[in-house]
């Protein structure tokens, strides 16, 4: 924290890095399978994502590459994932977009403005497009998405359920 | 910086580029929905794998207290004839040795058969399940596959017999056994199954009944938890006798007797079986005494229920008589067979035990070492580097272990040289973690097979829907614990608030 803050903004902050570190201790421990500090590499996009932060596929392997250390054998130490993803979480970094950037988004696919996207368009956009979804994700986020009577995504409802379960 | 801040795409960019920045928000707001979900199902599932394991961790302890209840129920029964106490007595009894006047290996067989006659107890002939006749053929095994899946119940007549017979075949093997691939061309190994019979069916539907062509390896816990733990076990001796030269079980942590009173399978032969249930108890244990320890395929693949530890030693274990292991939870005690404390047959006793044990109990550790597994409360933590010098000294090349659930039934440790295979689906729950089996072909490269056992087949679950049942329910376990030790707690936590505030500080 910059020397500028006053002494209760100074003690603000120290809250706030308090919880941010506890959050990330938390986050951190539910994918350490042996207690022993460390984490499997693959689980890191896990744990960042489940701290509520949306990097691309890219900027995740941008941080990847810089808490991975030369002899990690596979295994992330929390000492250098810590001072990393706090840097993260304080500049608020990769925030996840709103429901209403979620719907513009959706609407730039929806070309014909139908207010609705078929299956078909919604995988041909999710798995030929941006970071496409393997067919896990695919699978997995059609079943929830699409209206089992109308058999297509009514994507503004879709948006406001997945808001509200996120919370 | 991030695509978060890239915000709603200006109007004047062309489209595509327009599609691909729309596409690319929906996928990383959607992986965050994933990964959230993935974290919800961590915690449940650690809250499944802590109870489980404070469960076991208890198991050396209350062995003890059996020892004690056994003695004075002993003594309490020299002064009574109630046969109600007689026959507990005669149940707690079995995790002894043999007793020492039955050394004789012809005495101890008779003995056995004289008390587990299978003549001694008439089938009705009411009786519509399945009949048994020697030498048994596969058919008889479709037969009872049939008998199990419309929920019969093999009458206890034809189990005993079955015991015995088994009992024989894996007496005439030693505490390793070795297969070869040579004719086969492959070799299935399967893992826990805990009773559940729906896992069975579905390895044996997916890949085929036991052969010479098929061979299997059963990596031991066929028993305890799951509510079919009969009707596993008979299947696999089942299929054992017909194919002795294909089938080869491996005794793991739970084919023992002590683990059997508190896990479910006595209190499962005791409702199926009632007044015969004494006698089926008896004999079961038997049986697992006389299971091998461990399956080398090869000369290449060591199957093995827990694992290793520093001290394991292949041609050390090949001296052991694994029959005197009732119980594997037995320590030998110096005091009780008059031994000293420094006496070398104690020391021996004491080695050889603790290489059953470390087979039957371990589990990998991604840190290097060996430790106490003080999780489990039995075994040892091997870390890769144990691995790695165990294999090269016995010249394998992959150590294949059981019993620790996992989320896709199996998972690879040590940089690919340990690998664990569970093949109990919905193990914890319902939708918490897929079966597998093992399929090593003619090349030994091992390639697995998941599946998931469901009652409402057909009925896909998506990932939330699974999250939030399993979850529930490890939440609802977790209460129950908490009630159960609702007073101790309550001691506790009052031992820590004297002013009787009601809060703790942190």
């Amino acid at each position: 924290m910059s020397e500028k803050n006053s002494e209760e903004g100074k003690e603000n902050a120290e809250n706030l890095t308090d919880e941010i570190g506890r959050k990330i201790a938390d986050a951190f421990d539910v994918f350490d399978h042996d207690s022993n500090k460390t984490v499997d590499v693959r689980e890191i996009p896990n744990i960042i994502r489940s701290l509520g932060c949306c990097p691309s596929e890219a900027e995740m392997q941008d941080i990847i590459l810089e808490i991975d250390e030369d002899d990690s054998n596979g295994y992330i130490r929390y000492e250098k994932f810590r001072p990393i993803m706090t840097k993260i979480l304080m500049e608020r970094k990769y925030r996840p977009a709103t429901e209403d950037r979620i719907l513009k988004a959706f609407q730039v696919l929806d070309t014909d403005n139908k207010a609705y996207l078929t299956q078909d368009e919604l995988k041909e956009y999710m798995t030929k497009e941006g970071d496409a979804f393997n067919q896990d994700e695919m699978d997995e986020m059609l079943s929830a998405a699409v209206d089992p009577e109308k058999g297509y995504i009514l994507y503004k409802e879709y948006a406001a359920l997945m808001t509200v379960e996120d919370t | 910086m991030g695509c978060g801040t890239s915000t709603i795409v200006p109007a004047n960019e062309p489209s595509a580029q327009k599609t691909m920045k729309a596409a690319l928000l929906i996928q990383m707001w959607y992986r965050r929905y994933l990964a959230r979900l993935e974290a919800r199902r961590r915690y449940t599932w650690n809250i499944f794998q802590s109870l489980e394991y404070a469960d076991e961790q208890d198991q050396l302890r209350l062995y003890n207290f059996f020892n004690d209840m056994i003695s004075q129920l002993h003594l309490s029964s020299e002064n009574s004839d109630d046969n109600q106490q007689n026959s507990l007595l005669s149940l707690l009894r079995m995790p002894s040795r043999p007793d020492t006047e039955m050394k004789n290996g012809e005495d101890e067989d008779a003995n056995l058969y004289k008390h587990t006659d299978p003549q001694t107890i008439v089938v009705p002939m009411t009786y519509k399940g399945p009949r048994l006749d020697y030498p048994l053929k596969l058919d008889h095994v479709q037969c009872l596959i049939d008998a199990f899946k419309g929920r019969q119940v093999l009458h206890a007549h034809y189990l005993l017999e079955l015991l015995h017979e088994t009992r024989r075949i894996l007496k005439m093997n030693s505490i390793i056994s070795h297969v070869h691939t040579r004719i086969s061309q492959q070799v299935t190994v399967v893992g826990d199954l805990h009773g559940k019979l729906d896992d069975l069916l579905i390895i044996f539907y997916k890949n085929g009944l036991p052969e010479a062509r098929n061979p299997y390896v059963f990596n031991g816990d066929f028993v305890d938890r799951g509510p079919n733990s009969v009707e596993v076990a008979v299947l696999l001796f089942a299929c054992l006798l017909v194919n002795p030269l294909s089938v080869y079980i491996n005794r793991g942590n739970h084919e023992d007797h002590v683990m059997n009173l508190r896990y479910g399978f006595i209190k499962e032969i005791m409702t199926k079986y009632k007044g015969h249930a004494t006698k089926l108890i008896r004999l079961f244990g038997d049986v697992f005494s006389w299971l091998p320890m461990a399956t080398v395929i090869d000369d290449k693949i060591l199957v093995c229920h827990g694992g290793i530890s520093n001290r394991t030693d292949l041609d050390y274990l090949k001296t052991i008589d694994r029959h005197k292991y009732i119980s594997i939870l037995r320590p030998p005690t110096s005091s009780r067979d008059g031994y000293d404390s420094d006496d070398s047959d104690y020391n021996d006793d004491i080695t050889e035990w603790q290489q059953v044990l470390d087979l039957l109990w371990s589990d990998p550790r991604p840190t290097c070492g060996c430790s106490m597994n003080t999780f489990r409360g039995g075994g040892s933590y091997f870390g890769p580097d144990v691995t790695k010098s165990f294999l090269a000294k016995h010249g394998l090349e992959l150590l294949i272990r059981s019993h620790e659930c996992k989320p896709e039934g199996y998972e690879f440790d040590h940089d690919n040289q340990v690998l664990t295979v569970f093949s109990a689906s919905n193990y914890y729950e319902v939708g918490s973690n897929r079966g597998a089996y093992v399929k090593l072909g003619a090349n030994l490269k091992p390639r697995i097979v998941q599946y998931m056992a469901t009652k409402q087949a057909g009925r896909k679950l998506t990932i939330k829907q699974r999250v939030s049942y399993v979850e529930a329910s490890a939440l609802r376990s977790l209460r129950e614990k908490l009630y159960a030790s609702k007073t101790i707690l309550l001691e506790e936590f009052q031992k820590r608030d004297p002013d009787n505030t009601g809060k703790l500080l942190s």
